[in-house]
């Protein structure tokens, strides 16, 4: 978590601890998941090829993988939709209310470029809010959760 | 009285199982405990001589399965605590010379007179392990902050999950260097149960006193002098039988006055 946060700030290289972490969760989820990562990646194209029937991908920025919490496995999908071009002009940037700043310069939202954090997909209302951008997100348990009672 | 079998296992071989066994057994020993360890490594038998008992062995676990002697006869006793036994592995014989089910009984005719029955695990996940596997009730995996071991004590993890007996399993963190991981070279404890999502029974810190112990045959529970590896060994022990001890404080406060110090060269 730390290294992270380190990441994010731009603070440091990671160090050889992280990368001794990021390499054991990477080998880890496939040892438990007995998935090739081959076979991943031939499951991601089918995923997204299914999905394009519906929608259009941003096939650039797609990331499925599989992922460990706790001693569970989780097969987490992040697909971000490729901008609909004849939506128009997009909205400023969407930010929580309270932190949202005075909009000083409208000069600033006409600009037609790629905005850090646009406003919800179009297609995907059913999205969780808090994912990324323009991108529905999914976690499937690898493992059938105990004594859950069906989807609606 | 009933014991508790506890199987000391890691899948990777020189994490310090054996030294772990030695340890934690002299330890509950010397808390008064009634304690037995069992060598499983058939073949490549060590525990005698980390525990300093190689030269009393006459009788051997094989021996007492195939019927050449009594189990008691092959018990050798430590004479420098009360109430610690050995029961040595064969030398020149190899694993399938036992049984899972040679396991079973052999421990149920010791349960009665013990405490805690501590079996040694040979490495690997084949007949060896299965064989220590087979008659426990706990299962304490080693394991050291490298990838390797790491890796190995999630298949090891993994395989006891997957026996319906449901076993309470916990992790031994061993040759944990703290320098080393304040420098972020090396895998932290909450790195490891952070991956491993174990319950922790104790973090070991990298020691040379292990080797000088292990050289002269006295595990270090034995020893007077307090070391850093002998006092979390005792802590562990002192865990298994129930107490609530916190983990040695193994990073020191890093604050701002400490780091001045280390800066000006302060020998502090």
């Amino acid at each position: 978590m730390a290294s992270f946060w380190n990441r994010l700030l731009g603070r440091q290289e990671a160090t050889s601890a992280d990368t001794a972490r990021d390499r054991l969760k990477l080998v880890l989820v496939s040892d438990r998941s007995d998935i090739s990562p081959e076979k991943l990646a031939q499951l991601q194209g089918e995923i997204i090829a299914v999905i394009k029937r519906y929608l259009d991908v941003d096939d650039a920025h797609v990331h499925i993988k599989l992922e460990q919490r706790a001693r569970e496995n989780y097969l987490v999908a992040d697909i971000p939709l490729a901008r609909d071009t004849s939506y128009g002009a997009l909205p400023p940037v969407e930010a929580p209310p309270e932190l949202e700043p005075e909009p000083e310069e409208p000069a600033r939202a006409t600009k037609p470029r790629k905005p850090r954090a646009a406003s919800p997909a179009k297609p995907s209302a059913s999205a969780p809010r808090k994912s990324r951008s323009r991108s529905t997100k999914a976690a499937v348990p690898d493992t059938d959760p105990p004594a859950e009672p069906p989807a609606p | 009285m009933t014991a508790r079998v506890i199987t000391i296992t890691s899948g990777k071989g020189g994490v310090g199982k054996t030294t772990a066994t030695a340890n934690i057994a002299v330890a509950l020993a010397s808390l008064g405990k009634k304690v037995v360890c069992v060598d499983a490594d058939i073949g490549l038998r060590n525990l005698d001589v980390v525990m300093g008992l190689e030269n009393r062995i006459v009788y051997d676990l094989v021996d007492v399965v195939e019927g050449r002697c009594k189990l008691r006869q092959a018990m050798v006793k430590d004479k420098r605590v009360a109430d610690l036994y050995l029961l040595p592995a064969a030398q020149t014989r190899d694993k399938t010379a036992i049984s899972p089910q040679d396991m079973v009984s052999l421990t149920g005719q010791l349960r009665a007179d013990f405490e805690f029955i501590l079996i040694d695990s040979p490495a690997g996940i084949e007949w060896g392990f299965r064989n220590a596997l087979a008659p426990a009730d706990e299962v304490i995996v080693v394991t050291n902050p490298e990838v390797s071991a790491v890796r190995d004590a999630d298949r090891i993890i993994g395989l006891i999950e997957a026996d319906p007996r449901r076993l309470p399993t916990s992790l031994l963190l061993n040759r944990i260097k703290p320098e080393m991981i304040r420098r972020g070279d090396m895998l932290s404890v909450n790195d490891v149960l952070e991956i491993l999502s174990t319950r922790l029974l104790g973090v070991v810190p990298e020691d040379e006193h292990i080797l000088i112990s292990s050289n002269r045959g006295t595990p270090l529970a034995l020893d007077s002098e307090r070391t850093p590896a002998g006092d979390a060994f005792l802590n562990v022990a002192r865990r298994l039988m129930g107490e609530k001890v916190p983990l040695i404080q193994l990073e020191r406060k890093d604050g701002w006055f400490s780091r001045l110090t280390r800066i000006f060269g302060s020998s502090k």
